[in-house]
């Protein structure tokens, strides 16, 4: 074997490491978009988990729901069978849970066919599930009635592009990326990415985070409504979720003190989300440890007038500035 | 999302920290396409708890680096990097031994054959120049497992630097004209 033998400044085997090290990243220079890029990721994650991520969750832990929505009439051991709305009214064929497994996987699988279209207080949210380009609009307004901001997602040949337009600040600006960058967007419906849905519903089911408490009229529509325990537990101090195993983000050992069930209305025809609510911890904890967070979600197809639902066009007039640059039109309600 | 004022810190700090920080995260990655792939996911858990981070961000950024590299933040699977060649590769090219120079890829091939933690430790030692005290603080271990990974890191890279180190004298004559 070779022994190391650097040169006359290099005879101790570490500083040759050293010294190879500098030269190796000499040139090594930060890209200018790279603050940008983390920016962007970061938001697209806050509006994700504000707006989609319960939702996305929540729908698959419905599908799981459905394995055991078991008894006719939605009643299953251990949940509290509140099943009134249907009762007296035929039966059309039994549901067990091989029937509602398979339809509640066919509503998956036709959700990447379709847009979701989510609003919550933040604002609304346009996903084609398929191919994961996304429009955001807020719900706060600017000062000329218009939305303050609104930023749209779309992946074409590889290449992320971002459009935001603020028109309180009448700018927008555009950036681009190559798609790998786009990674953490991922899918709509997380347990929808794995090898095997049904082994993971399964998997959810057997960790008890469902129960299944009946039908309900949702705004004039039927429902069937879900408790999902999402296995978060409060933390001594406020913001500062755990998971359910064990201690918070910051080490501390979690309270005793659970967090609301969150609750999910799944149509009962086609078995596709139609809202949630959900709690997160309040950081203030002047109203209580918990904020509730309610989502409605609408389906549509994926038809080119839909489609176009998905793009963001600065209007004219608006002056394009950095990315970077949004911050200062942002800062305020960020 | 941080507020403005604080995101305008955080923009000032980078354009004067970004390069060092940038260096580390290839080191660590390894790889220029790894590192800022490492840097930017730094970034962006940074920017999550911003407006609770209080003090020199620099610090509390490099310790989130050296904790992803460690813990195998790149868990989904990338085709292997190819590295370019530095800017000044004409001038190494020019040499006699031109085909074997290229220790810059020699390292990164090196370095991607350590463990995460050998890898941060050796970075970190040798790069950084922290001590093992710092070392193990900043890799969340102990200052044994610190001497140990990087002592079995060293060795490997020396034994994959070998062929190649007869040549470090005319790199560094190079590197320092």
């Amino acid at each position: 074997m070779t022994t190391f033998s650097g040169g006359p400044r290099d005879q101790d085997p570490a500083n040759g490491i050293s010294s190879i090290m500098a030269k190796t990243v000499a040139d090594v220079r930060l890209s200018a978009g790279l603050l940008d890029r983390a920016v962007a990721r970061n938001r697209r994650r806050t509006a994700r988990n504000r707006l989609i991520g319960a939702t996305s969750t929540v729908a698959v832990v419905a599908a799981a729901a459905a394995l055991v929505f078991s008894l006719p009439g939605g009643n299953v051991p251990g949940g509290t069978g509140n099943s009134t709305a249907h009762q007296g009214q035929p039966v059309p064929k039994m549901q067990t849970a091989a029937y509602i497994l398979a339809h509640a996987s066919a509503a998956q699988a036709n959700s990447r066919t379709m847009i979701s279209v989510t609003h919550a207080i933040n604002g609304t949210m346009y996903t084609d599930v398929a191919t994961q380009q996304q429009r955001y609009i807020a719900g706060i307004r600017a000062s000329n009635g218009q939305p303050y901001f609104e930023w749209s997602d779309i992946i074409k040949d590889g290449t992320w592009t971002e459009t935001m337009v603020v028109n309180q600040g009448r700018v927008y600006s555009v950036q681009t990326a190559s798609g790998s960058d786009t990674g953490s967007i991922g899918a709509f419906l997380p347990l929808q990415a794995q090898s095997n849905p049904v082994a993971a519903f399964n998997t959810a089911l057997k960790q008890g985070l469902v129960k299944v408490v009946g039908h309900q009229e949702l705004g004039g529509r039927d429902t069937v409504l879900l408790r999902v325990n999402r296995g978060v537990t409060q933390c001594k101090k406020a913001g500062y979720p755990a998971t359910a195993k064990g201690n918070c983000a910051n080490g501390e050992p979690a309270s005793t003190q659970p967090p609301p069930d969150g609750e999910v209305w799944i149509d009962a025809s086609t078995y596709l989300v139609v809202q949630t609510k959900n709690y997160k911890p309040n950081p203030t904890a002047v109203k209580g440890p918990w904020l509730s967070f309610t989502t409605t979600v609408n389906w549509l197809p994926s038809t080119p007038a839909n489609m176009a639902n998905l793009s963001t066009t600065p209007p004219r007039g608006y002056a394009k500035i950095p990315s970077t640059g949004m911050v200062k039109y942002l800062g305020p309600i960020s | 999302m941080p507020v403005n004022g604080r995101y305008g810190d955080l923009a000032a700090f980078l354009s004067e920290r970004g390069d060092a920080l940038l260096r580390t995260a290839v080191l660590l990655a390894p790889g220029r396409e790894s590192g800022e792939d490492l840097l930017q996911e730094a970034l962006e858990r940074m920017l999550r708890k911003w407006p609770r981070v209080q003090g020199d961000p620099e610090g509390y950024l490099r310790r989130i680096m050296y904790h992803r590299a460690v813990d195998g933040w790149r868990l989904r699977s990338r085709r292997p990097e190819v590295l370019g060649l530095p800017e000044d590769s004409a001038a190494f090219t020019a040499g006699d031994h031109s085909d074997r120079l290229d220790l810059r890829l020699v390292l990164i091939q090196a370095l991607a054959g350590l463990t995460p933690r050998q890898r941060a430790a050796v970075v970190a030692r040798h790069w950084e120049q922290l001590s093992e005290a710092e070392t193990a603080a900043a890799l969340g271990c102990s200052v044994s497992a610190v001497k140990a990974a990087t002592s079995r890191g060293l060795r490997t890279l020396r034994e994959a630097i070998a062929p190649e180190a007869e040549y470090l004298p005319y790199l560094t004559e190079r590197g320092n004209a």
